[in-house]
């Protein structure tokens, strides 16, 4: 606080320096002194100075020492005493307007006022009052000038000197500032530097899904720390009995590479859920697994939250680094490394996940390919998504038809259309080839859409069922047909034969009688074809299979015919029969449903009446005999010709036919060592030709 | 020659009896098995038809019945009715001298073997 006061005491002393304007005069000899006191105290214009009457030059430096004076009057009789003072105080206050008062005045000593003091007047003792008052003011005016101007340059100096103090200390400041940006952008750049290490860190353990290469990551990413061993990482999988649960990844030969899972008893491998700086049991586990000492352990668990959450609680994995760090040091690096335990706890979680996922997959392939049906998961535009090798053992296309039936569209009677319009399983047939299919189709429901878009479909193959089914029907249909036929030929053959019989002895007694005689013999004849129709109906339907029998083509036609009465009578019948001599091996019941089977076909095929046509012969190179069914129809387009003789082709009605006509009847001859073929013209009709190997011969008059 | 006709169709008989008539022999009828078995012991026929299928005793039945005596004194023609199987089994053929199925295609022509039978015993006899 003193020094305040202080400053304030300079402050007003200072201000009364200022106000005090002062005029010094030096007249040791008392020369002018009362005319210039009397001059200066007379007018007004100088009331604000004061006037100092200094003796010597000593008072006067002690004087201006003080401060400014703003009018030096020095009077004496010889100038040299005045120059003396006048240098002084041109030296100590330059602004001072500087009077000399001398007797006389040689030219030199004028210009040496002048040049050398810088005097502003040099008067002379004669000089009258009026003059000196008025130089006086003059002098006033100019010291109050120079005065002011003095104070401006002050002021200008001082500003002056504050702006380069000013400049100096912003450069200063700047300076620091620049040092303390570099230092931090230095800091940043590191930090940045770690960041990206980080990141780029993070990003290798995310591209990659193996532990082995994981495990190459976490180990390059550590290389930086000197005195720690390649990372181990051991892991416990999910619990199974036939494969262990414990698996060691380690680095061996410039690579990782699993153990693979084995069993290390319930003793060994113990997964603690805390990092543990110093783990003499894993060390000792792990010695006894590398079969070589381990010096200090740090083993760290991972967390792997999400393959627990996925119900394999017994997954755990904690990574072994074998250390040789100082306490100090192992610190360190924990605090490092725990800024990456995190992606690499998540790395390693996925992993197991992945694994899992794998192995779970694997498992679904297997039991897809382990079934014995085609399978296939098929999307709304018949898009085959996945398909079972069983599907896929044929040539795999975009669409599930052009895959599985060889279609350029979609099966008829495929399931899935109305599986995926109303979200229910559905089950159809499908015809592929010469196989019949029963297909299921069930909706994939994928979370999230009300839609269904995707089937599984599963592919029966029913042919072999299907065959027995209507092979069955078709022996109990005809086993039937057989009972009946057999009753109702026990019933009428009695009275058939009593009939002809007693027809007979009347022909024999009216031999005379030659009207009742040709009577009697129609009778006869009549009966006599009766039976017939009968025993053939009873070959025909008899379900016993029989031995094959020598007989010719055209006994079989003959047989035939008369069960086919109603079936041909719309149309024109023409029968060619030759070669009756050449017999065949057959079983004449089944080879009369050949026959019975084609002239059915071939009516049918001419809906509007035709012409039918059988014949047999011997063909050319005698060792074959062929029966011609031919009839005057449509003809068979050329789409379907190679189908007519696969089992449950069909263009009849349900009700008209099972499909299974043409399949067996070629079966039929084909057992009997024959063939059967189609020839075929649109418009003009249809040829089927059924060819046997021709046996023997029947010999003359035999029966 | 005395011949027993048994059989349950009157037609079949009656053929039968008017053919073996005309060719000048004593034919002797039966409607079933029960009353066959009867007249048989009675008359003792040479030749006899029997039916297989009969009401009462069936064909191989009545022959099973007889009296072994007069068994092998008769000729014994077995006639069953075609059924589409085959019903010669070996069983029936041994207990008759002749299997004939009907149907007859000709009637004198059965009358023929049937004749041919008798000859065959009678000659045995002699």
């Amino acid at each position: 606080m003193p020094k305040t006061q202080k400053d304030s005491q300079n402050g007003s002393f200072s201000r009364e320096l200022e106000k005090q304007k002062r005029i010094v005069l030096i007249d040791t000899h008392q020369y002018m002194e009362s005319v210039l006191t009397a001059e200066i105290s007379a007018g007004s214009f100088f009331n604000q100075y004061q006037l100092i009457k200094l003796n010597n030059t000593e008072e006067l430096v002690q004087y201006l020492s003080l401060g400014d004076t703003d009018i030096l009057i020095a009077v004496d009789e010889k100038p040299d005493h005045i120059f003396a003072i006048f240098e002084l105080s041109l030296q100590l206050s330059p602004h001072t307007a500087r009077i000399m008062i001398v007797k006389d005045w040689t030219e030199k000593n004028v210009r040496d006022s002048i040049n050398r003091v810088h005097a502003f007047r040099a008067l002379s003792f004669s000089i009258s009052p009026q003059e000196i008052r008025m130089h006086l003011q003059t002098a006033c005016v100019e010291a109050e000038l120079s005065r002011s101007q003095a104070r401006l340059m002050k002021e200008a100096s001082k500003q002056n000197r504050e702006l380069e103090t000013l400049t100096l200390s912003l450069e200063k400041t700047v300076e620091d500032r620049t040092i303390h940006i570099r230092q931090s952008k230095d800091e940043m750049d590191a930090k940045l530097d770690l960041v990206r290490q980080l990141i780029r860190f993070i990003k290798e353990l995310s591209q990659n899904i193996s532990f082995e290469e994981l495990m190459d990551h976490v180990r390059k990413y550590m290389k930086k720390f000197v005195r720690l061993g390649d990372p181990i990482l051991v892991l416990r999988d999910e619990i199974r009995e036939d494969m262990g649960q414990v698996e060691i990844i380690s680095y061996r030969s410039g690579a990782y590479w699993s153990s693979g899972l084995m069993n290390a008893g319930r003793e060994h491998f113990q997964f603690s859920e805390k990092t543990i700086l110093n783990d003499k049991e894993m060390s000792r586990d792990l010695a006894n697994y590398f079969g070589r000492p381990f010096i200090r352990v740090v083993s760290i668990p991972l967390q792997v939250k999400l393959i627990r959450k996925f119900g394999f609680s017994e997954v755990a994995a904690i990574l072994c680094i074998e250390s040789s760090m100082t306490e100090s040091e192992q610190l360190l690096f924990l605090d490092h490394f725990s800024k990456v335990l995190l992606p690499v706890s998540v790395a390693i979680d996925r992993s197991f996940l992945q694994r899992a996922l794998a192995r779970q997959s694997y498992r679904w392939e297997r039991t897809f390919n382990g079934l014995r049906d085609p399978l296939a998961i098929v999307d709304v535009d018949y898009h085959v998504l996945h398909s079972n090798s069983k599907f896929s053992e044929r040539i795999v296309h975009r669409h599930c038809y052009e895959s599985f039936a060889q279609r350029t569209s979609p099966c008829d009677g495929c399931p899935m259309i109305q599986t995926l319009s109303d979200g229910s399983p559905r089950t159809n047939q499908i015809q592929v080839g010469g196989h019949l299919y029963e297909v299921s189709s069930y909706p994939i429901h994928l979370s999230g859409s009300a839609k269904t878009s995707t089937v599984v479909n599963q592919y029966v193959d029913v042919t072999q069922a299907r065959q027995l089914y209507v092979r069955m029907l078709q022996s109990e249909k005809m086993s039937a047909l057989g009972l009946l036929a057999g009753n109702i030929a026990h019933e009428l053959n009695n009275p058939l034969s009593g009939i002809r019989n007693l027809t007979q002895v009347m022909i024999e007694e009216s031999k005379d009688q030659s009207q009742l005689n040709n009577d009697l013999k129609e009778i006869e004849k009549a009966a006599a074809r009766s039976q017939m129709i009968i025993k053939n109906l009873l070959e025909f339907s008899s379900g016993t299979p029989k031995k094959l029998q020598e007989i010719s083509l055209a006994e079989i036609v003959d047989r035939t015919m008369p069960l086919l009465k109603t079936t041909i009578r719309n149309h024109r019948c023409y029968l060619h029969l030759e070669d009756r001599e050449t017999l065949v091996a057959a079983d004449p019941q089944l080879m009369q449903q050949v026959v019975f089977n084609l002239v059915t076909n071939a009516c049918q095929a001419m809906k509007d009446g035709g012409n039918l046509e059988i014949i047999t012969h011997v063909i050319q190179d005698g060792q074959q005999v062929e029966l011609i069914i031919s009839d005057s129809g449509p003809g068979i387009p050329e789409t379907i010709r190679e189908k007519i003789f696969e089992p449950f082709f069909t263009t009849k009605n349900e009700s008209q036919g099972t499909g299974l006509g043409l399949s067996l009847s070629l079966e039929i001859i084909k057992k009997m060592g024959g063939h059967i073929r189609l020839e075929t013209e649109m418009n003009k009709g249809s040829q089927f030709i059924v060819t046997l190997p021709f046996v023997s011969r029947k010999k003359e008059g035999s029966e | 020659m005395k011949i027993l006709i048994i059989d349950d169709e009157p037609l079949v008989r009656r053929s039968l009896m008017r053919a073996l008539i005309s060719r000048g022999h004593q034919v002797i009828e039966s409607v079933d098995g029960i009353q066959g078995l009867e007249v048989w012991t009675k008359e003792q026929p040479e030749l006899a038809f029997v039916d297989v299928l009969m009401p009462g005793l069936t064909g191989p039945q009545v022959i099973q019945n007889l009296d072994q005596k007069i068994r092998e004194k008769t000729k014994i023609i077995l006639m069953s009715a075609y059924t589409g199987g085959d019903q010669a089994s070996p069983k029936l053929i041994e207990n008759a001298d002749l299997f004939l199925l009907k149907p007859f295609d000709d009637i004198f022509r059965v009358v023929e073997v049937a004749e041919g039978l008798m000859k065959e015993n009678s000659g045995k006899i002699n």
